[in-house]
């Protein structure tokens, strides 16, 4: 019965054991041979670990799978132009990689084809019409010089330092493409969004009217998904980011001259998006009846019962414990009867102690974490609750001597009546 | 003479002996036809408790809570069953198995309803004995050992309660009659016992419980009130109420429930009548008179106290404190206007008069002729016989399940009414033979002697009128034959010779029969029973054996097509999914898929929840996104429907939908019965059936992928053949669905709820389909 609930963490444990070693990034290029504009992120990347392979997005001995294996643990799209890919890889190759379990970190920028257009769609993001740029007239910064109102400096990072690190006192510096998010998304998150005086606009394009325009902070500059099966995906509307140029740049926001931090922001962001940080593995649950180690088969109504798991924060292939009090049990029979916070120990075991409630039933453990950064725990367990045996209930209550007392007199009455009956004639 | 009173004993042993085995091999041409398995939807719940019993042991089953039925509800198993079946197939095992036989527990399943059928041939010639003669209670236990309406429940795999509670019904009757003729305190305290199983072994032994009872005040209003009946009935309803109320289904019911309180109030009659005799005797008729009345007013007052105290009590309740079923029962058109879920079973519907004819075949003719008979030389038993068949009769016109209490009272009155009519002809033939040689007189009065003991005479009063009382001096000289002692046959016997000179000595004139009248009508007898044994076996052969899970049609050439199609379905979800998926369904399967596919279910056969099953109701009329989450919320896995469409099986869930949309319309007040029909109110899945109708998951399950099937079988697209038109949508398309088996004839199909979407793509992804497509 543990085994499924268990199951999942539990790959991802052995997954992340066997591959934190070295996992292997492909990186597709437009065009293999400007590679070195973005040498400093990938050197980066190297040093935490990842063996990073950069090919060209046309090269026609690509492929992801080889003999129903995956050969990569990551995919970097660094062609946002690019309509269709060489040798085996398609949109449905990508698709089944991110299906199961790996991750995809991809830019565009404001040429972004169509077929980039409709795997962001995949991921639930839309990406704005082709030719669109981000532009902002008040928050925008000057490189080298060059005013540019399309170089997005005041972006709002998201404040979950596990994804994206931080917090930083340099602006992102960002150029590209808009993306918009639906409104009741559940797995996506804006880790860069956009100041609210900017706006997205094809310049080329006539305005339409009245004008429908992605504006202000429903813009997300850079997108992270995590799908249901925690394999995430980093959405950047702007390729230029992670380019050398811009890490290193100095740039004036509004007459303040300052560092970026882009590389520290597009590196976490991508480690983020290869499973390297933020990872959480729940293992080992349990429970039992208070003042019994024995893990039971369920429990009667009104036991006390404890329950326990495990949940580790691996970073950087390091496991080390978890910390956190908004992790809830609910215990559920068609509605949640206990729905409560987990207390945890500091050493990554977190636990309750409650009371069955007084209805019999097969409940369940139910576990639903969904802290934005971090990979989801999604537990179930189910366990019986019976009724009293028959033989568990009270006896010989007080309110119920007036019956016994009756119950006997009648018998001693009905002895007596018959023994004089018989015998005195 | 006594040779032949031995030789006559000796062959009513071998006669009993002999229906027995009758009875228990009539039922057994489902195993010689079929094979061993347990028959239809409840048996199989039974036998699966049973199981676990053998397995488990006693108090295991008795403590059970089961979690894979009813999820997440789960079902108290010991609390809410009947276990007198199930201890009783359990102990078979046990017992065999003590003796080293090693039988499956299925093989003593499947046989334990034809045993006890022939218990139940014995427990009717014990009754039929007790209330008239020997002779009529071995008809009668003939007619039970093969009386189709019993048969239907308890051939061989029919391992329903059924099956042993007719058995305990006549077999508590017997007893009671016993007692009553005999008025022994031991024949009681076994009558108290044999109730007890009853109680155990079937909810109609509320039937019993308002039955005697009434017999009690008709002997009481009759003037027949003796110590012999208190000494049957007292007990009864004092040890009998602790006994059901130590059964855990039955409980505290036994004594708040309304079934049960007209026993308390005969109980309550009984002593006021004794009392009143009693005092009636210790007192002149003067003195009496004025008590009387004094008793009376203060009696009256009292008991009006009490009587509203109790309206009260009852008017608190809104069905008046009956349960649902016995509304039914005392109000035919309560369920259809109330519970639906009652409503919706088949065997509780009314039963149409052919299946009398059917069911009974010439016994339908004969019981009131028994009626009659009864009544002609009334008895305490016979008077208790009469009884039983008028109720049985109306609670039969009720519901067709009833029909199983009718049969047993059917044969006996028969029975009763056959034996007198053959005494009067063989009678009247022996009179005949010896008349050229004897002299008249004498010859008639023996004729008399033996029709007027047998209560059935033609009397010479009335010539050729309907069976009148026998003249008043032969009935003083058989007085005696009258079965107050159950060795009445001895006693008659050696009253005929009194019988003789008493009706000599009046000298009435008595006339036998014509021979040739007799001949004839004997001959007429022995063809109207030959006709019911060949009835009885057409019936129990073709009619009643089919266990319902493997279903066999004729083919041209004589041989049969067998459709096996639902233990294929139910081993492929025992292979191939995990142990704890739960699995959705209509409610009729839900006892079959945890015996026979070992997996979870959310409703069953024991309709204890209104609105679980309500619930699975909505989902299945809902439509496809809706049911999903409806499905998810309860952790369904897996969701299958019984089509019959492509081999034109009929009770599939299309037919049996309209129940759903009422019973998840009772709880759920957005099904709505009206958009499931047609504007004229007719309900049909072709083009005219409603957009609701056709896009419910229901339709979609039933019919996906169909179109292209029914082409291949009948050459046209989208042809039903249970309904016999052409569906009304033909490319059925499933998002949230995913058909994962569907079985050789199609008449089980499978499907998979699929799970929430990896990733929630937008709606410019959407091209491609919904949520479904996208599984990892």
């Amino acid at each position: 019965i543990m085994a499924r609930p268990l199951l999942l963490p539990l790959v991802l444990l052995a997954a992340l054991g066997v591959t934190s070693a070295s996992k292997s990034v492909l990186v597709l290029l437009q065009n293999v041979n400007t590679a070195d504009k973005y040498s400093k992120f990938f050197g980066s990347l190297r040093d935490y670990g990842f063996d990073v392979s950069v090919k060209g997005v046309k090269d026609s001995t690509l492929k992801l799978k080889e003999y129903g294996t995956w050969l990569y643990d990551d995919l970097v799209l660094f062609a946002p132009q690019t309509e269709g890919f060489g040798g085996k890889i398609d949109r449905q190759v990508i698709l089944d990689f991110v299906d199961s379990g790996h991750n995809v970190l991809m830019a565009l920028n404001s040429d972004a084809s169509e077929s980039m257009r409709n795997l962001a769609a995949e991921f639930g993001i839309d990406v704005d019409d082709r030719g669109s740029k981000v532009y902002d007239h008040f928050s925008h910064a000057t490189l080298n010089g060059k005013e540019d109102h399309t170089l997005i400096a005041g972006g709002n990072i998201v404040d979950v330092p596990v994804m994206v690190g931080g917090p930083y006192k340099e602006p992102v510096l960002f150029r590209g493409i808009a993306s918009v998010i639906p409104g009741d998304a559940e797995l996506a998150t804006v880790a860069l969004g956009a100041p609210s005086t900017s706006y997205s606009h094809a310049p080329k394009q006539a305005m339409l009217e009245p004008p429908s325009l992605m504006v202000g902070s429903s813009i997300s500059l850079v997108t992270a998904v995590q799908a249901r099966n925690n394999a995430r995906v980093v959405v950047a509307g702007s390729l230029e980011m992670f380019t050398d140029d811009f890490f290193d740049a100095v740039v004036t926001v509004n007459g303040v001259s300052t560092h970026t931090a882009n590389w520290a922001f597009t590196v976490t962001l991508a480690r983020w998006a290869f499973q390297d940080r933020g990872v959480l593995v729940a293992s080992n649950m349990r429970h039992h009846l208070l003042g019994s180690d024995e893990q039971p088969w369920g429990y009667r109504v009104n036991d006390d019962v404890e329950f326990l798991v495990d949940v580790v924060e691996v970073d950087g292939g390091v496991p080390k414990p978890f910390a956190a009090d908004d992790i809830q049990l609910e215990f559920i029979m068609l509605n949640p009867y206990i729905r409560q916070p987990l207390q945890h120990d500091g050493n990554g075991t977190f636990s309750l102690r409650f009371k069955v409630p007084d209805v019999y039933g097969v409940f369940k453990y139910y576990i639903d974490y969904a802290h934005c950064g971090y990979s989801y725990i999604k537990l179930t367990h189910q366990v019986p609750v019976r009724p009293f045996k028959h033989n568990e209930y009270e006896r010989f209550l007080v309110c119920a001597y007036p019956y016994y007392a009756s119950a006997i007199s009648i018998m001693v009455g009905f002895f007596a009546l018959g023994f004089f009956y018989l015998y005195n004639k | 003479m006594r040779l032949y009173a031995k030789l006559a004993a000796a062959s009513k042993y071998l006669a009993l002996t002999g229906i027995c085995v009758l009875a228990f091999s009539v039922r057994l041409f489902s195993i010689v036809k079929y094979e061993s398995v347990i028959h239809e939807f409840d048996p199989y719940f039974n036998y699966r408790v049973t199981q676990f019993l053998t397995k488990e042991g006693f108090y295991e089953m008795w403590n059970w809570f089961d979690d894979r039925t009813w999820y997440p509800l789960g079902r108290v198993i010991g609390g809410t069953v009947y276990p007198g079946l199930i201890f009783t197939a359990g102990t078979i095992y046990r017992i065999l198995h003590f003796f080293h036989v090693p039988i499956h527990v299925q093989e003593v399943c499947v046989l334990t309803a034809p045993l006890f059928s022939a218990f139940c041939a014995l427990a009717c010639y014990g009754l039929v004995s007790q209330a008239r003669s020997h002779g009529a209670g071995l008809l009668a236990a003939f007619f039970v050992a093969i009386v189709p309406s019993y048969i239907s429940r308890s051939v061989a795999g029919s391992f329903d309660n059924e099956g042993v509670a007719i058995f305990a019904l006549v077999n508590v009757f017997y007893w009671f009659v016993k007692t009553v003729n005999s008025g022994s305190l031991a024949d009681a305290v076994v009558l108290v016992a044999s109730y007890g199983y009853m109680v155990m072994s079937w909810g109609g032994y509320s039937f019993i419980i308002n039955l005697l009872p009434l017999y009690c005040l008709a002997c009481i209003f009759f003037g027949r009130l003796n110590g012999r009946l208190y000494v049957a009935f007292a007990p009864l309803v004092a040890l009998g109420t602790a006994i059901s109320c130590s059964i855990p289904v039955v409980g505290f019911n036994a004594v708040l429930m309304s079934e049960h309180f007209g026993a308390f109030f005969a109980f309550i009659v009984l002593h006021v009548a004794l009392l009143v005799s009693y005092v009636r005797r210790m007192l002149s008729t003067k003195h009496f008179v004025i008590l009387a009345s004094m008793v009376l007013t203060v009696a009256i007052a009292l008991g009006a106290l009490a009587a509203s105290v109790v309206v009260a009590y009852v008017a608190k309740s809104p069905t008046l404190g009956w349960t649902g079923r016995s509304m039914t029962l005392l109000d035919p058109t309560y369920a259809s206007r109330f519970v639906p879920i009652i409503a919706s079973v088949s065997e509780h519907q009314p039963p149409q008069w052919s299946s009398y004819i059917m069911d009974l075949h010439m016994l339908v003719m004969l019981a009131p002729a028994g009626i009659l008979a009864c009544l002609h030389r009334l008895t305490d038993a016979s008077l208790f016989l009469v009884l039983y068949g008028l109720t049985a009769v109306y609670f039969s016109g009720v519901m067709i399940r009833l029909m199983l209490v009718l049969a047993p009272a059917v044969c006996c009155l028969s029975a009763v009414a056959l034996s007198d009519l053959m005494y009067v002809l063989c009678g009247s033939m022996r009179c005949w033979k010896p008349r050229f040689t004897f002299s008249t007189a004498n010859d008639s009065a023996t004729a008399a002697g033996e029709g007027g003991g047998e209560g059935a005479s033609k009397a010479p009063p009335t010539p050729g009128a309907a069976p009148s009382p026998a003249a008043p001096s032969t009935k003083d000289a058989v007085a005696p034959s009258t079965p107050d002692e159950p060795t009445s046959v001895k006693k008659k016997t050696r009253s005929r010779v009194p019988s003789k000179a008493a009706a000599s000595a009046a000298g009435s004139k008595l006339y036998a029969l014509p021979l040739l009248v007799c001949g004839a009508l004997l001959g007429m007898i022995l063809v109207i029973l030959g006709l019911y044994v060949v009835h009885c076996i057409h019936a129990s052969a073709d009619m009643y054996s089919s266990p319902s899970i493997v279903l066999q049609s004729p083919r041209r050439d004589g041989g049969v097509h067998v459709f096996d199609d639902f233990r294929e379905a139910y081993a492929w979800l025992r292979h191939n999914t995990h142990p704890d998926a739960k699995v959705a369904s209509w409610w009729d399967y839900g006892y079959q898929t945890t015996a026979m596919a070992n997996r979870t279910v959310i409703v069953d056969n024991n309709t204890w929840n209104t609105s679980h099953i309500a619930t699975v109701g909505r989902a299945m009329s809902s439509s496809e996104a809706k049911a999903w989450s409806i499905y998810r919320a309860l952790d369904v896995e897996y969701v299958f429907v019984v089509f019959g469409g492509l081999v034109g099986y009929p009770s599939d869930d299309i037919n049996k939908f309209l129940w759903m949309v009422r019973i998840g319309g009772g709880v759920y007040p957005e099904i709505k019965e009206p958009d499931y029909l047609t504007p004229e109110g007719d309900y049909r899945v072709d083009a005219r059936g409603t957009k609701t109708m056709l896009n419910s998951l229901m339709y979609k399950l039933s019919y996906y992928d169909f179109a292209d099937e029914s082409q291949l079988s009948t050459g046209q697209r989208g042809v039903d053949r249970v309904r016999g038109y052409l569906i009304g949508k033909l490319n059925v398309k499933l998002n949230y669905f995913e058909e994962v088996f569907t079985s050789q004839h199609w008449m089980m199909r499978i499907y998979r709820v699929r799970d929430q979407p990896l990733r929630d793509p937008t709606s410019r992804a959407g091209k491609k389909g919904k949520a479904a497509n996208r599984r990892g």
